[in-house]
C-alpha cells in the first residue's frame, strides 16, 4: 500500500491542511486472470482504484509458458492486461519470501508480494485464499470483485458465463446472486429514506 | 481433484504433481468437474463493508 502524504494550501491564508491518500495494490493470481478471461470481462480490471501487480512468477506462467504453449486464454490475458503501455498489471520481482509451508514456492510468491505490499489479493484458488485468511491478508475472489463492479443484470450474466465454463456452480452462483440481490434492496432502501428526510426538511 | 475441492493443495502443487503446467492443470479440473471457485467464505456477514473498503476509489483521511 503505498501512503502519499499531501499539502493543501488555501488561497493565500497560509493555512496548511495535511491530508493522507491511501492508494490501495492489488494482487491478481493467475487463477482471477483466467476467470476473468473465460467470461471476456478482463477489462473490469482498469476500474481498479490502485494499481495492479503480480509476481514475476505469474507472468511466466501465465503469458510466456501460456503463450507458448497456445492457450487462448493466455493469449486473451497477454493481449489485454500485460502487451498494452502501461500494462493493466505490472509484474514485480518479490523480495521478502514469507515461506509458507503447504504451498507451491510460485503460491508462496503471490502470498509474499501482498503481504510486502499490504495489498489486497485477487484469487479464485481455494487453499490459496485459505492460507491468505490464515495470515491475516485480505483477499476477494472473481464473483466478489463483479459484485462490487456490475450492476445486477450484467452481474447476474457474468455468473452464467462463470457457471458455463464450470468455474463456479449453480448452488454458489445463486447464492452470490441472492447477496446482490439484497445488497441493491438495501442501497435502493437508503436512496429512498435519504430522498424522503431531504423533502421532510424542504416542507419543513 | 478432491484435494484441490477440500482446499488441501492449490492448482500449483496439483499441476507440480502431475507435471502439468498451470493451464493445463486448469483444463484438468474443468474437465472433471471441479468448479475452481467455490461458495461465500465463513464471513459472509462482513463481505459487503470490506467490498466497499476494497474497491471504492482513494480514501482519504483528513488530518
Amino acid at each position: 500500500m503505498v501512503i502519499k502524504k499531501l499539502i493543501y494550501r488555501k488561497g493565500h491564508d497560509r493555512i496548511c491542511k495535511s491530508s493522507v491518500t491511501i492508494v490501495p495494490e492489488y494482487i491478481l493470481d493467475s487463477s482471477f486472470l483466467i476467470s476473468l478471461a473465460k467470461i471476456k470481462l478482463l477489462l473490469l480490471i482498469k476500474q481498479l482504484p490502485g494499481s495492479a501487480l503480480c509476481p514475476e512468477e505469474v507472468y511466466q506462467e501465465v503469458v510466456e509458458t501460456g503463450l507458448n504453449r497456445g492457450y487462448t486464454d493466455a493469449l486473451l490475458i497477454a493481449k489485454e492486461i500485460f502487451l498494452p503501455e502501461p500494462p493493466q498489471v505490472k509484474n514485480v520481482i518479490v523480495k521478502n519470501r514469507l515461506r509458507t509451508p503447504g504451498i507451491s514456492p510460485v503460491d508462496d510468491s503471490v502470498l509474499s508480494l501482498v503481504a510486502e505490499r499490504k495489498a489486497v489479493l485477487l484469487a479464485d484458488d481455494i487453499r490459496l485464499r485459505k492460507k491468505a485468511f490464515g495470515i491475516g491478508l485480505e483477499t476477494h475472489n472473481t464473483p466478489e470483485f463483479l459484485m462490487y463492479y456490475l450492476e445486477y443484470e450484467d452481474f447476474a450474466s457474468a455468473l452464467d458465463g462463470l457457471v458455463k465454463y464450470r468455474r463456479l456452480d449453480v448452488k454458489n452462483a445463486n447464492i452470490y446472486l441472492e447477496v446482490k440481490r439484497q445488497w441493491k434492496k438495501k442501497l435502493k432502501y437508503v436512496k429512498l429514506r435519504r430522498k424522503r428526510c431531504k423533502h421532510i426538511s424542504k416542507v419543513g | 481433484m478432491q484435494a484441490y475441492l477440500e482446499g488441501r493443495m492449490t492448482i500449483r502443487q496439483c499441476a507440480d504433481m502431475l507435471g502439468v503446467d498451470y493451464f493445463e492443470m486448469d483444463e484438468i479440473l474443468n474437465s472433471e468437474n471441479v468448479p475452481i471457485i467455490t461458495g461465500l467464505d465463513p464471513d459472509a456477514e462482513t463481505l459487503l463493508p470490506r467490498l466497499i473498503e476494497t474497491f471504492s476509489d482513494k480514501e482519504k483521511i483528513n488530518l
